[in-house]
């Protein structure tokens, strides 16, 4: 099997996926910069994933990908 | 006014697929996978906007005004969060082994990994059969849309002429210019949405009174939609729709993408800005849907993002937005139906026997005849079927997302084998036929028994220990 992905990148996706399950804010209603703050902390979690992914472009690029 | 601005578009588009035939080469491998030549800008653009569908459009703004901004969760920060790490674990591993090995379609990489020529005829069913569905979402949503957007029933264009159009300028751009025409339309189409989604976004948006005001009236009017809820329904649905987006590590049309990129760098930027323009992408859908509860009253007579549109802006911009529409649509059309071609070619056949009796260039019009026949198939679904075929689309991708399992240990796991792999690919046949055949009881109702917990939560486990139990007990090909 080639390339060698590293394992840590799962471990930022477990984070991501509980991250997601953001049950203490379900029942909320309030706005948050003009939006419900349900959907602005989703909208921030794609910020946070886009962030979280860069560094794993970064320094979990795999060395062999491009052989 | 509305026919006019999508007949020029449609003529863009035919143009720009046109020129990428200029530049064939002919090869397969230059039609199906333009030589994997495609860098990343294009490669961002055409993964983007081979995963947007109609539904992105119409149905998610239906669905928030429904339900209100909890669809954001549940179809676009989910996929944000799902679909870029399976670019950086499935995309990078299936491009370098593609290149290796020269690999077109995930049936040849199947079938030389467990070297199993059935298993491959097996998975090569199984996803032609699961994409008729998916396919279907565009060709019915294209008719739909012209047929809302000129007036609807009885006034409007029927809906076939739609449909028909959205077939006819797909086949004759991806027939023609194969993967080069399909990932630079694809490119111009994901443009053209985005920029359409967010100046209708702006402009209704500024009707009332902008976004703060609009959804200070939809929380002071329907409480419910500003939250996520606290029911059993919501709490098992938020539960596992995380598992529906695997279903994109899947497609055959995702896999044709990944392999036409010039490097494993080209990924770099896919991955990184994927989550953003996804949120880009779905937050004006979901935003206008919720607050044109604010509008409209249930129930509806089309679509609510057409009549926001309508209501509130004039018919430029609802020109704009039938192109934004069809946009959506095509740039998931051609890649599908890239994808069918170039599967049916490579794995049946150049497989089971005209490998060196025809030369390439005649073996890419099997695939070309193969589509065409299949697109046909589809628009004569199209007249036929009801508005249920959405919820049918929705079917498709938890096939998909089951299949994801399997593929992954193809890349991932030494152990598994052939058995396994076959184990996990009729689990998934029979829980779908059979949570699908319960369903059909109640109209378009998508989660196990009506308690919210989706199909997709049982069949990904299931298929995940059909792999592993099939595999136990025996060395597979690459241990051996």
């Amino acid at each position: 099997m080639p390339g060698s992905h590293p394992r840590w990148p799962l471990l930022l996706l477990l984070l991501l996926g509980v991250g997601f399950e953001n049950f203490w804010l379900w029942g909320e209603d309030w706005l948050l910069f003009g939006i419900p703050v349900n959907l602005a902390y989703h909208v921030g979690l794609c910020v946070v994933g886009a962030g979280l992914l860069a560094a794993v472009v970064r320094w979990g690029w795999p060395d062999d990908a491009d052989d | 006014m509305v026919l006019l601005v999508l007949s020029a578009y449609l003529l863009v588009v035919l143009g720009v697929g046109l020129f990428g035939h200029r530049l064939f080469r002919g090869t397969g491998e230059d039609y199906f996978l333009a030589s994997r030549s495609i860098g990343p800008v294009i490669l961002l653009m055409t993964l983007l906007g081979t995963n947007m569908t109609a539904f992105t459009l119409l149905g998610a703004s239906g669905e928030a005004y429904r339900r209100g901004v909890i669809v954001f969760a549940l179809m676009g920060s989910s996929t944000a969060i799902i679909v870029p790490f399976l670019f950086y674990y499935l995309g990078i591993r299936s491009w370098r082994l593609g290149k290796q090995h020269g690999y077109v379609t995930q049936v040849q990489l199947v079938r030389d990994r467990y070297g199993s020529d059935g298993l491959g005829a097996l998975l090569f069913v199984v996803a032609v059969a699961l994409m008729l569905p998916y396919l279907l979402i565009g060709v019915k949503g294209g008719g739909d849309a012209l047929n809302i957007l000129t007036g609807g029933p009885g006034v409007g264009l029927p809906p076939w002429v739609g449909s028909l159009a959205v077939c006819a300028v797909t086949y004759v751009y991806v027939s023609y210019g194969g993967m080069r025409s399909t990932a630079w339309v694809n490119a111009l189409q994901t443009t053209v949405f985005l920029l359409f989604g967010l100046a209708a976004y702006a402009a209704v948006v500024s009707q009332f009174g902008g976004i703060g005001a609009a959804m200070g009236r939809l929380r002071a009017g329907y409480a419910e939609m500003a939250s996520f809820g606290t029911d059993r329904f919501a709490l098992l649905q938020m539960g596992s729709f995380l598992l529906l987006p695997l279903c994109t590590g899947a497609f055959p049309h995702l896999y044709s993408h990944w392999l036409s990129a010039r490097s494993a760098r080209s990924f770099r930027l896919a991955i990184v800005a994927y989550p953003i323009l996804v949120a880009a992408i779905w937050f004006p859908s979901v935003t206008l849907g919720a607050i044109g509860r604010l509008q409209f009253a249930p129930p509806l007579d089309g679509p609510i993002l057409v009549k926001l549109i309508v209501a509130n802006t004039g018919e430029i911009l609802a020109g704009c937005l039938a192109a934004g529409v069809f946009a959506a649509i095509m740039s998931s059309l051609d890649s599908q139906i890239l994808a069918l071609g170039a599967m049916f070619t490579q794995d049946i056949v150049r497989h089971y026997g005209f490998d060196g009796k025809l030369r390439e260039e005649r073996q890419v019009w099997f695939g070309r005849a193969f589509v065409l026949a299949f697109l046909g198939l589809a628009f004569l679904c199209s007249l036929v079927a009801s508005q249920s075929i959405f919820a049918l689309g929705t079917w498709a991708l938890t096939g998909f997302a089951g299949l994801l399992p399997m593929l992954a240990a193809t890349l991932f796991w030494p152990r598994a084998t052939a058995r396994g792999a076959a184990a996990s690919i009729v689990t998934v046949v029979v829980l779908w036929a059979g949570l699908f055949w319960d369903s059909l009881s109640v109209e378009g109702a998508y989660s196990v028994a009506g308690t919210g917990l989706m199909p997709v939560a049982l069949i990904v486990p299931a298929s995940t220990l059909a792999l592993v139990l099939g595999s136990l007990g025996k060395r597979s090909r690459s241990q051996r």
